[in-house]
């Protein structure tokens, strides 16, 4: 009987001991937060108790959550370099985009060869850069390395290690309301260049480095 | 009833260890080294989505503490079963639809929004909503809700990664049975623990204060969260 009591005391607790127990809860999570959390997370101590507990070296060691749309932090690898047997090409081209068209531009390349690129826009288009081995296991396999088919982008600059030997490039589609010219210039090793309109491919014609 | 108790603290340590060690847990972040692998990850890999899956919610602490309140005064296995499901079914849906609809959403807002779930089912366990409302809302409709939630704040992780469109809706349904393997395995400890508790006479005086530790939790999540927006902004 006694055990009946209490169990019923206890299943019910007074509104009084449930905002007791709430306002602890915040009031040890708000010292919990200011004096551990945010000094180790953000670096953000305003008690000091970071400072005194070096918990704020995790905040500086900590990575922020990457963004949806911004960069994404890459460990810098050590110095490596590929020797080439013959000197590197040059390409550039200009396009020019009418509403719901699309265009792709791909090198070939040998696995592990290298190449800088840059493109601008003169508006936001959506793109993709993408490439395909030569020795693919399906018709439509693809490797996507850079994509943004929502917002799409006005430029894109970088460098790109081939990660297999085959066709490696961009795919721009204007789904804006106006015209969108575009300007890609590459230096690589690569051996040949193909720009394909409607998947129809036309060989480029691409420079050796002077 | 030694081996029981040793049973019992075994347990409460392994589950307690995911809110003391919260550098090895990662929530819902997808590691490091798990994350180059999702990107770097051509084509359908079955095995290693649904590890993966598995992998996140063992170890995100958020889930857990939300089970744990979920199925704290649950004692029939129809009912644990029928609130998992519905949690089961609430994030299903937004993790699907939330990576192959691509919808976005702040994950430090979602993120809260999982934080205020914990401190709701604390509250709600402490018997609050009926002795300040009169009347306790329904639980189960509560439990599908955050559990929509959930699967979103998921989607929106996975969605960072960029993805392979390559064997993605695999990928996608591969992680998601992950999950609810990591769940099954999640809930079998916790349920370990809490039955090995219950046997206690004590159970119910601490269980208030259980759920003031979780309530806790649940507010350090939201904080933590809010921070996190301001400092991104």
């Amino acid at each position: 009987m006694v055990e009946q009591n209490n169990l019923q005391q206890v299943q019910a607790p007074s509104r009084r001991a449930i905002a007791k127990a709430t306002g602890i809860a915040l009031i040890v999570a708000l010292v919990i937060l200011f004096a551990a959390v945010l000094p180790a997370e953000y670096g953000i101590d305003p008690l000091r108790t970071g400072a005194a507990l070096h918990l704020t070296d995790l905040a500086k060691t900590a990575q922020p959550k990457p963004e949806a749309t911004g960069a994404r932090p890459v460990a810098a690898p050590a110095g490596i370099y590929t020797a080439q047997p013959a000197s590197y090409k040059m390409d550039s081209e200009d396009l020019s985009l009418m509403p719901g068209e699309g265009v792709e531009i791909k090198y070939h390349m040998q696995k592990g060869a290298g190449m800088v690129y840059s493109w601008k826009a003169t508006r936001n288009v959506a793109y993709e850069f993408h490439g395909e081995p030569d020795n693919k296991p399906n018709k439509d396999y693809f490797e996507s390395y850079e994509l943004d088919d929502q917002v799409g982008k006005d430029h894109s600059f970088g460098s790109f290690t081939a990660p297999t030997t085959g066709i490696h490039g961009w795919f721009w589609e204007n789904k804006g309301k106006k015209q969108v010219d575009i300007h890609l210039t590459t230096a690589g090793f690569y051996d040949s260049a193909k720009m394909y309109v409607d998947g129809k491919p036309d060989e480029l014609e691409i420079h050796d480095a002077k | 009833m030694f081996r029981l108790r040793v049973v019992a603290i075994l347990a409460v340590a392994v589950i307690l260890s995911a809110f003391v060690f919260p550098v090895a847990a990662s929530a819902h972040n997808v590691s490091k080294r798990d994350a180059s692998f999702v990107q770097s990850n051509q084509g359908a890999a079955v095995a290693a989505f649904v590890y993966l899956g598995a992998k996140h919610m063992v170890t995100g602490y958020d889930h857990l503490a939300f089970l744990v309140g979920v199925i704290f005064f649950l004692y029939r296995l129809k009912d644990i079963v029928q609130y998992v499901s519905l949690f089961t079914l609430g994030h299903s849906v937004t993790l699907l639809a939330g990576v192959l609809g691509g919808f976005h959403a702040n994950p430090y807002v979602i993120d809260a929004i999982i934080g205020l779930s914990v401190v709701y089912k604390a509250f709600d366990n402490m018997d609050g909503f009926r002795r300040f409302l009169g009347f306790e809302p329904n639980t189960k409709l509560a439990v599908l809700i955050f559990g929509l939630f959930h699967g979103f704040g998921l989607a929106t992780k996975l969605q960072e990664l960029d993805l392979s469109k390559n064997g993605l809706i695999t990928n996608i349904i591969s992680f998601n049975v992950g999950v609810e393997i990591g769940q099954v395995l999640a809930l079998t400890a916790v349920l370990i623990a809490l039955s090995a508790w219950r046997t206690q006479s004590a159970f119910l005086r601490q269980a208030f204060a259980a759920n003031t530790v979780l309530m806790t939790v649940g507010f350090i999540l939201v904080g933590y969260q809010v921070a996190g927006y301001f400092v991104a902004a």
